[in-house]
């Protein structure tokens, strides 16, 4: 063997060593790019699968959207139609409210005018019920004073008429003297007989007995009291109860306040219906 | 004698390429089996898939 083919031998060994060496580090550190392709593969099919569900899923999630956008739009439709209703409502409450103040503020100032009014009005009223109660005492003291006078009257008249008695009584025995003295007889005077009784001494009007029935007409009729025909003469005295009677149906109590000769005056009791002119009123029924 | 020597040598340098031939047929195997580990029956075809 030649020296240069030796050489050749130790330097093949050498790369042949080198490049085996080379070729076991090469394969021992490479990739299983199988194993590493089908686990791609598989990432990429459970991706796609993903992706297919997700799509399905957005599709899904469109569709719900979509139809959750028109249940939406028309909600917010009705809601706006609602709004302008009620923005409607609102200037109509606002403008009735307006008006409603504006009449209330009106009633106040009414009031307060029917207030003073009233105020006026009874202060008048009060100032006219004393009037009237002076007035009433006034008209009692006046009925007093009118029934005594009524009554010296009638004493009066009754002394008058005796007096007128005893006069025609004194004419009747001058007309038979002078008769007598004429005829020429002096002879002892005979009795003279007188036509006119002698009258007794004067004595007042026999008074009316209280019990007994009084009866009368209703003359006048106002709100709450009546006039009646009799009087302090036919016996009626003050807080004497008649009875108001139209035939034989009842109307009403009437209770004496105020009493003049001729007329009395009182209140409706007991009413059952309003009395007219021309009923009759009795203290008994 | 020299001849002898001459002959000795030659051995060893046989030897050493023989070596070397073995070392290259094993290291071929070696990656052979790891290739068949790898990819198995489609090794071809992934061989193929890779060169396209």
């Amino acid at each position: 063997m030649s020296q240069l083919t030796k050489i050749l031998v130790i330097l093949l060994s050498l790369f042949a060593i080198f490049l085996c060496g080379a070729m076991v580090s090469f394969v021992v550190n490479t990739n299983n790019y199988k194993v590493l392709y089908d686990q791609q593969k598989n990432l990429f099919s459970t991706s796609q699968a993903e992706v297919a569900e997700l799509s399905r899923l957005y599709d899904e999630q469109k569709g719900k959207m979509a139809e959750l956008q028109s249940q939406l739009e028309s909600k917010i439709l009705n809601l706006q139609e609602s709004n302008n209703k009620l923005i409607a409502d609102l200037q109509n409450a606002e403008r009735q409210s307006q008006e409603y103040q504006a009449r209330a503020d009106s009633r106040n100032g009414v009031l307060t005018g029917f207030e003073q009014s009233i105020r006026s009005l009874q202060e008048s009223l009060r100032l006219t019920q004393s009037q009237l109660d002076q007035a009433r005492a006034q008209g009692i003291k006046d009925s007093k004073e009118l029934n005594q006078i009524t009554s010296q009257l009638q004493e009066k008249l009754v002394q008058i008429e005796s007096l007128e008695a005893d006069r025609r009584r004194l004419l009747e025995q001058k007309k038979q003297l002078e008769t007598q003295v004429g005829s020429g007889f002096v002879s002892a005077p005979a009795p003279v007989s007188v036509v006119t009784p002698l009258a007794g001494p004067a004595r007042p009007a026999a008074g009316i007995t209280i019990g007994a029935d009084i009866r009368g007409l209703i003359t006048e009729v106002s709100a709450n009291m009546v006039t009646l025909s009799v009087g302090a003469a036919d016996g009626v005295q003050k807080g004497m109860v008649f009875h108001v009677t139209r035939g034989d149906q009842f109307l009403c109590d009437v209770a004496v306040t105020n009493v003049d000769i001729n007329k009395s005056a009182g209140v409706l009791e007991l009413i059952q219906q309003q009395p007219r002119i021309g009923d009759t009123a009795s203290t008994r029924l | 004698m020299a001849k002898l020597k001459d002959t000795a040598a030659n051995d060893v340098y046989t030897a050493i390429l023989a070596l070397a031939s073995l070392t290259v047929l094993a290291t071929a195997v070696y990656a052979a089996l790891t290739c068949w580990l790898y990819y198995g029956s489609g090794l071809w075809e992934f061989t193929i898939q890779a060169i396209r």
